[in-house]
């Protein structure tokens, strides 16, 4: 087992072991602009106000800044992982997460702030909104102060800015309440829209998780200092994010208004200005991600698949039992949630797999329990005479398996089990959710950064497709193979009473 | 036949029963070394089934099995269960056994198929394995179709190739059950001719058949049985000029 890690660890270079100086940050970049965001879709250019400030930081502290992509939701449970020290995108202490980590003083302060399409007239402002559908950021503090200050409001909850945005474009939403730089940036970014009120406060802090008190003090003074030497105001004025509610955050501050260079990226949205060759080297990288955690997890699917349908049909009652059971249990429950509770729950009884490991190992049961059932089937296809041949050469019941049973059962299984492996290649997205940087979750990266989901995702789609191209033709092969032996199996008759 | 005072195989009082269905009625045999013994009777009367239980196929209910001083009683009589099957594994080394569905392993060339029991079974080396397996082929006529595939075969050679592959495992016993009857006519003598040469190399054998012809001029004795209990046991022409039982008569007619 320890190899295995350590293969894995080389393999993939993932550093597990917390390094004193490294600041390990955690943020959601999938549509993250300002705060944390990849500049036109390029991964290569991570930039935001927040990366600023978290490197300024860092950097005062002696310590490398180090960033980890992690989804918004989960970015609080990554904290409990120790899969990094802190969190800096856009969290308000109110949120309700007091027990679960510690949050720093505020680093920034603004307005929520509703966005309509321009050519709206019956909402002037918030107060319309009764009876309307509203757009929020899931778990944000614009949804609180939507559900307490308005009736009969409905309330969508959105994973990212991106998606809000769109809804809010295509009309399937009326307005969206956003935090008042995000909305700024993209009313700047995307035309039809415009910002129509402003309200209440929402603060920014820095989130760690409770052990690390430490490092938040010493955080604490970082902020302080910067607020105190105007190195906080420059970056707010770099990406141009002054408002009234951070003027007063910073009252001691000396207001020194340093230019700085305006960030580069443009507001008007020209295509041609994402470089396909450029994404290209991104989507490799992760096209590779998917492909090998595909395989692997194939490789776990196959092998503990044959064990579980050879003890279900091979071994004694009990043992049957225990296999038919784990089967069901593997199948019964979404891959979604077994992922969750391998990666977020099992830490907590002392078991804290990589993240690779935890999304080769999940996927691989979920589909240990189809394989096994494919096995079953295959060996059920093999005619019974087979064994009984074998047994009479005096091999015993192993040996009959590995040697007669098996090999047959293979040619029956290879089809379904190359169709299985397409559907794993898909569902290997699903691991991005624990902060793995696979193809999908690269495809939303640059997609919704750059705006591009329509061209990107031609390109994506067209990626899974050559990957799955290659097993698709397997299957072919494999069929044809199966034919042959059909034809094989037809030419001789086969005594009925040997067939129990 | 044999100068041996012990058989080779000795039956006593044996009994098979398929649920609450008493197939093998109190079966007793004896058959000595070298003697080739033809079983006939109807359909369903447990000729299978007798072959079954003396390679340890089916567990026997009753009675007991010697086959060349390994004696297998029912499991209760054993000591334990891992017991009985250590001695069901040592009896069933000194058996071979050929189907009439001849039962080749599809996915093998002849070779292999002669070969594999030798190296999975015995741990025989690769070259000595293959060697006994060309002679074995070359012996019933197959030695330039070793590298085929059993579904490239006609009937004749898939079950003389059977009969190679049990012959590998230098049983003392062979047992036949219906090795002819899903063959096309024409191809009957040949696997019949194999069998005979087998014989005249001095090999022990019981073949199951409703070839009354082969039975009649190759068996040194013939048993025939029906439901479930041997009817009479007897040299070869007696049985067939002379029949002691009318059930035997019956059935005879049907067939000569
Ligand atoms: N696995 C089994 N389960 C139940 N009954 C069986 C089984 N195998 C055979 N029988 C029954 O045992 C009897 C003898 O079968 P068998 O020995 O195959 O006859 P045959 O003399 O034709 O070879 C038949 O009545 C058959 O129905
Ligand atoms: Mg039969």
């Amino acid at each position: 087992m320890k190899s295995f890690y350590f293969i894995v660890l080389l393999l993939f270079g993932s550093v597990l072991l917390a390094d004193e100086s490294v600041l390990r940050w955690a943020a959601d970049a999938e549509s993250g602009a300002p705060n944390v965001f990849y500049e036109n879709g390029d991964l290569s250019k991570l930039v935001g106000f927040e990366k600023d400030i978290i490197d300024y930081i860092a950097k005062r502290l002696g310590r490398r800044a180090e960033f980890h992509q992690n989804d918004w939701d989960s970015l609080v449970s990554g904290l409990q992982r120790n899969l990094y020290d802190v969190v800096i995108n856009g969290f308000s202490p109110e949120e309700g997460k007091e027990n679960s980590a510690i949050f720093s003083n505020p680093y920034y302060a603004c307005g929520l702030s509703l966005i309509i399409r321009s050519n709206t007239d019956n909402i002037k402002s918030i107060l319309d909104c009764s009876g309307a559908i509203v757009g929020v950021l899931r778990s944000s503090k614009a949804e609180s102060v939507l559900t307490n200050s308005l009736k009969d409001v409905k309330i969508i909850g959105y994973p990212n800015e991106y998606c809000a945005i769109s809804d809010l474009k295509n009309k399937r939403v009326d307005a969206i309440l956003l935090d008042g730089q995000i909305a700024a940036y993209y009313t700047k970014k995307l035309s039809g829209l415009k910002i129509i009120d402003e309200l209440d406060e929402t603060r920014y802090s820095i989130v760690s998780a409770p052990g690390n008190g430490e490092l938040m003090a010493a955080i604490n003074g970082v902020i302080e200092d910067m607020q105190r030497d105007g190195s906080l105001d420059a970056i707010v004025s770099k990406w141009d994010l002054h408002n009234t509610f951070y003027s007063r955050l910073g009252e001691i501050s000396s207001k020194i208004e340093t230019p700085g260079s305006k960030p580069k990226s443009s507001g008007n949205q020209d295509k041609s200005t994402v470089q396909y060759v450029k994404v290209l080297p991104f989507f490799i990288k992760a096209a590779c991600v998917t492909l090998v955690i595909s395989i692997l997890s194939m490789c776990v699917a196959i092998v503990l698949g044959l064990c579980f349908a050879i003890m279900r049909v091979y071994m004694p009652k009990w043992i049957s039992f225990f296999a038919i059971s784990m089967i069901e249990l593997l199948r019964g429950i979404p891959l979604l949630i077994q992922l969750f509770f391998v990666f977020y729950g099992l830490p907590c009884i002392g078991i804290t797999l990589p993240p690779l490991v935890a999304g080769i190992l999940t996927l691989g049961m979920n589909y240990a329990a189809y394989e096994a059932e494919n096995f079953r089937a295959g060996m059920a296809a093999v005619p019974y005479g087979q064994m009984e041949a074998a047994r009479a050469l005096g091999m015993n019941q192993w040996q009959s398996l590995r040697h007669v049973i098996l090999p047959q059962a293979f040619t029956f299984v290879l089809p379904p089990l190359t169709n299985d492996f397409i559907a794993i290649l898909k569902d290997s997205s699903l691991v991005s959710l624990i902060t793995i940087m696979e193809l999908t979750k690269t495809y939303m990266l640059i997609a919704s950064n750059s705006f591009n989901f329509f061209e990107m995702g031609a390109i994506v789609a067209f990626i899974y497709f050559l990957i799955g191209l290659p097993f698709a033709q397997l299957a072919k092969l494999a069929e044809r193979h199966l034919k042959l032996e059909k034809r094989a199996y037809s030419s001789r008759k086969i005594g009925g009473k040997h067939n129990r | 036949m044999s100068n041996r005072p012990e058989p080779l195989i000795s039956i006593s009082n044996l009994c098979k029963d398929y649920g609450k269905n008493r197939i093998l009625k109190h079966v007793s045999f004896q058959i000595e070394s070298g003697d080739l013994v033809s079983v006939i009777g109807p359909s369903g009367c447990g000729k299978s089934t007798l072959l079954r239980c003396l390679n340890c196929l089916e567990v026997l209910d009753d009675g007991e099995i010697t086959i060349d001083g390994v004696c297998l009683r029912t499991v209760d009589h054993e000591k334990n269960e891992d017991f009985f099957w250590r001695q069901a594994h040592e009896l069933r080394q000194n058996v071979g056994m050929v189907f009439q569905s001849f039962n080749l392993f599809p996915h093998k060339t002849l070779l292999d198929n002669v070969t594999l029991a030798q190296i999975v079974v015995k741990h025989e080396r690769q070259e000595k394995a293959k060697a006994l397996a060309m002679a074995l082929l070359e012996k019933v006529g197959l030695g330039n179709l070793s590298g085929r595939y059993p579904w490239s075969l006609s009937g004749g050679e898939k079950q003389r190739a059977a009969i190679a592959r049990a012959l590998a495992m230098k049983p003392k016993v062979m047992l036949y059950d219906e090795p002819t009857s899903s063959l096309d006519p024409e191809m009957v003598e040949e696997v019949l001719q194999v069998m005979r040469d087998l014989d005249a190399e001095g090999m022990t054998q019981i073949i199951v058949t409703h070839e009354m012809r082969f039975a009649k001029d190759a068996s040194d004795y013939i048993i025939y049985m029906e439901n479930g209990e041997i009817i009479e046991i007897s040299d070869e022409d007696e049985i067939f000029i002379n029949p002691q039982d009318d059930r035997t008569r019956r059935f005879l007619k049907r067939y000569m």
